[in-house]
């Protein structure tokens, strides 16, 4: 995959819980997430949550809320929190590691 | 990307990345100098941990003779979960490498760890999964201290000084709250049997809370442990409060969110809960930054939603919005007055000392169950006798007569014999508490020879 492939590989963490919803309770997964328009080569946060809802886990409504994550999900883009980058905003190259901590408890 | 972000707030030197607090940006390492310094600051505010004063641990008069002067025990409660193995390393970080004496800038103590096994409670086709999943714990948490102590040693050149200090992290099954009954097989079938047999999901989820509080102290008090770590962050404790209102223990409530909980007695040991002053979310960030493997209990008992479930979510969507929300919550609470049994050793050892005979009312009658002091209301309540048929002993608060034993009287009498009789749990025993009550209502008693 490369770039104007229409993808972008991204590295999927998952921890603090959140495994347990992922579909076959993986915590890291190597992910081909579309580009949201023709010839890009990164793609938004915000298409990266979506995949992961749509595609990864079992229950969505454990990871995500409207178009954003959960509240008490922690991202990390390239192990930084994703707040600085513009959270769903923030732009996921080529390579890049994304990483959901949830910090809820259950219930 | 990296030269995008912002220099961190406190040093101005690395680039930051985690935002806490009130939207500071912080570098890996301010946030970890941050969590040890404020850990460390609560863990000194008990004299027995704090080598700037000399203070005396009080002689220990179960499980066997104590010297005068000896080094302060310490036992945590670890999951495997963010804020226990966060609160692991920090320890580890802090303690003293030479034993019995305080280095400088650390803390001299022994500590030991406690995993509690509550396999017992999964289902059989979760067997294979639920197996050793507490002895992995128990083995992360030697590798976390381990490796802590490397790595200081390492940035210091200190290594091979002084002999290595003991650590062990320790497995405590579930059911051997069932102390009466001998067979291993027989205590799961009896722990099952009175966990699945509770109706209602919040409550169930609340006895196994209890279940595992009960093994913890007990552990504690049989190895004779000054202090007993819980990993309750201020995100949790907000939640706690929250939830702690709803069910109807807000009078209980406050006694469960001050730093130091010695309602069993000065001799029996403190609980500490010296992570009170940071949020989930720096703990979660910190235990990433640092590479800590984290454990989640691949099974679950409880599967519906649950009045705690409710309230961590709700506290999660507040802090979204506002990120004072958790701190917010809990200052509120924390002014609510606390009970005297969380005052801060040495104000509580000259309170047991002169007033705990002539005035009753500062030692509270502890549900038998959760341990929560009751208030007078519940004190009196009639379907209190109803309910118990006037046994000998029990006492519950309306928390966990509603949620937990429900309508009928199965719960209670499956209940090990521990919860069920109160008088394990009073801080005096009945002569005791007889004399405390003659002294109580000395004014009103006729003369023998009236």
């Amino acid at each position: 995959m490369g770039i104007g492939s229409g993808h972008v590989r991204v590295a999927l963490g998952f921890g603090g819980g959140l495994e347990l919803v992922v579909k076959g309770r993986q915590q890291s997964v190597q992910a081909n997430v579309p580009v949201e328009e023709q010839g890009e080569a990164d793609v938004s946060m915000r298409a990266v949550v979506a995949y992961v809802r749509d595609q990864l886990v079992e229950k969505p409504e454990m990871f995500a809320k409207d178009e954003g994550v959960r509240p008490g999900v922690l991202v990390l883009l390239n192990d930084c929190d994703w707040e600085l980058d513009g959270t769903l905003d923030a732009r996921v190259s080529d390579g890049d590691s994304v990483t959901f901590i949830s910090t809820l408890h259950g219930g | 990307m990296d030269e995008r972000r912002p220099l961190c707030f406190r040093c101005k030197c690395e680039r930051a990345r985690a935002v806490v607090r009130q939207r500071e940006a912080l570098c890996a390492s301010c946030l970890e100098e941050v969590l040890h310094l404020r850990f460390k600051s609560q863990l000194r505010r008990d004299p027995r941990l704090d080598s700037r004063t000399k203070c005396r641990p009080s002689k220990r008069t179960s499980q066997g003779a104590r010297g005068n002067e000896r080094t302060t025990k310490l036992a945590m409660a670890c999951s495997g979960g963010t804020a226990s193995s966060a609160m692991l390393r920090m320890l580890a970080h802090v303690q003293s490498r030479e034993q019995g004496r305080a280095e400088r800038g650390r803390i001299a103590f022994a500590m030991e760890a406690y995993v509690v096994d509550e396999s017992c409670l999964a289902d059989e086709q979760d067997a294979r999964t639920t197996e050793r999943f507490a002895a992995r714990v128990a083995e992360e948490a030697t590798n976390i201290v381990e490796d802590s102590r490397k790595a200081q040693e390492d940035a210091e050149s200190s290594a091979g000084r002084g002999e290595p200090l003991a650590f062990r992290a320790h497995v405590l099954p579930l059911e051997d709250v069932f102390e009466e009954t001998s067979n291993g097989t027989e205590r799961r079938r009896r722990c099952r049997e009175l966990v699945l047999g509770v109706r209602d999901e919040t409550g169930r989820e609340d006895l196994i809370a209890h279940l595992r509080m009960r093994r913890l102290r007990a552990a504690a008090e049989s190895k004779g442990v000054d202090l007993l770590l819980l990993g309750e962050c201020a995100t949790r404790m907000a939640v706690r409060a929250i939830a702690e209102t709803v069910k109807g223990k807000g009078y209980a409530m406050p006694g469960n969110i001050q730093l130091a909980d010695s309602r069993l007695g000065k001799d029996r040991p403190t609980v500490l809960r010296p992570l009170r002053d940071s949020v989930a979310k720096e703990l979660a960030f910190y235990c990433h930054f640092v590479g800590l493997r984290l454990h989640e209990k691949p099974w679950r008992v409880v599967q519906g939603t649950t009045l705690n479930g409710l309230s961590d979510a709700f506290v999660a969507t507040l802090q979204a919005n506002l990120p004072s929300s958790v701190s917010t919550v809990f200052r509120t609470v924390e002014k609510i007055q606390a009970f005297p049994f969380n005052q801060e050793w040495e104000e509580l050892n000259t309170e047991f000392q002169s007033s705990c005979i002539t005035e009753p009312a500062q030692v509270p009658t502890l549900c038998t169950l959760c341990l929560a002091p009751l208030s007078k209301r519940e004190l009196d309540a009639r379907d209190q006798a109803d309910r118990m048929n006037k046994q000998e002993g029990s006492v519950l608060c309306r928390s966990c007569l509603v949620q937990i034993v429900g309508t009928d009287t199965t719960v209670l009498a499956n209940l090990p014999q521990s919860m069920r009789h109160r008088s394990q749990d009073c801080v005096q025993d009945k002569s005791q508490r007889n004399a405390a009550a003659r002294a109580y209502i000395a004014d009103y008693l006729l003369d023998e020879e009236e």
